[in-house]
């Protein structure tokens, strides 16, 4: 039980230290604080140490997808560059409207 | 090997792998919610200004009393299967119960900030009250939104039945051995709700907000 309270206290500061990285508008900061109330829950609640092997297997692997999933699925957004159309890819020539562009 | 254990070994064995069976479909939900995450982190970076625009019209206090209430009920049904751990069934029903009340008023609140939301033309479509050359990335913020907190809002209804379900086996079970695993399985499930809302909460809340 006084596990347990301890684990309560702990998450109660870390949401009110969140709250207060919020005014700063430091992001990082904030989903730092969020995966320490995270981690607190998987050790403190969870009790994820005393679970079966198994079960540290099952959660460290859905990590690994995770992990895989988000760097995968966010590589193109975050990697590719975009130019805006008129600066460098059109001009005055490419783009004139032509007698057989007009619909009739 | 007894008839009644099959097809397990022991008991000690059947417990285990009930256990690790909850940590797996854990771990497939991890990837569920994971695809959520997926979303934010590209349209958080590809429209960001629009993005951010749709944080900062979400009700921060709302947000915040919701986040006490799940982290207190959260703390309340590891209580109980503290108590389920101990043998001491008596001990199991109160705070599984205030758990599940805690997670009715977390219902409450989300459904009223839905309400406000509603009135404030806030959902994306037709309508939508936030305009300007940004529009398009609040009305994602807000499809991510409303989506995100209606999947979440449905594994609290079936963790709180859950919980209910629970509290009924023990009060038919009265002078009975305890029946851990499925308290403790249940816990698990309950306690990953909290754990997908604490990570949910600064990216509809925080994140962007100052």
């Amino acid at each position: 039980m006084v596990r347990v309270m301890a684990c309560w206290g702990a998450l109660m500061v870390l949401f009110m230290g969140e709250l207060a990285i919020a005014t700063t508008g430091f992001g990082p900061g904030i989903c730092a604080v969020a995966v320490l109330m995270g981690l607190v829950i998987v050790f403190g609640f969870m009790r994820i140490t005393l679970a079966p092997p198994l079960a540290a297997i099952f959660a460290l692997g859905s990590l690994f997808w995770l992990a895989i999933l988000l760097s995968l699925g966010s590589l193109d957004s975050f990697t590719r560059t975009n130019f805006s159309v008129g600066d460098t890819l059109s001009s005055r020539t490419q783009n004139a409207v032509t007698a057989r562009d007009r619909a009739p | 090997m007894p008839d009644d254990l099959a097809p397990y070994d022991t008991p000690q064995h059947r417990d285990e792998t009930a256990v690790a069976g909850m940590w797996l479909f854990l771990a497939s939900e991890v990837l569920l919610f994971g695809g959520l995450f997926l979303v934010v982190l590209v349209y958080s970076h590809t429209r960001r200004a629009g993005w951010i625009m749709g944080v900062r019209h979400t009700n921060l206090i709302i947000g915040s009393i919701n986040t006490l209430l799940l982290l207190t009920s959260s703390a309340m049904y590891t209580l109980a299967v503290v108590a389920a751990r101990a043998g001491r069934a008596r001990r199991i029903i109160a705070p599984a119960l205030g758990a599940a009340g805690l997670g009715v008023a977390f219902l409450g609140l989300k459904s009223w900030e839905w309400h406000l939301e509603f009135s404030e033309h806030l959902f994306p479509g037709a309508g939508f009250s936030i305009s300007g050359p940004d529009a398009g990335g609040a009305q994602l913020f807000y499809s991510f939104y409303f989506l995100s907190t209606a999947l979440h809002g449905l594994h609290m209804l079936v963790g709180i039945g859950l919980i209910l379900w629970v509290c009924y086996r023990m009060a038919r079970r009265r002078g009975q051995p305890v029946p851990v695993i499925p308290v403790e399985v249940v816990g698990l499930y309950w306690s990953f709700v909290d754990l997908v809302w604490i990570l949910l909460f600064p990216v509809l809340y925080l994140v962007g907000r100052v």
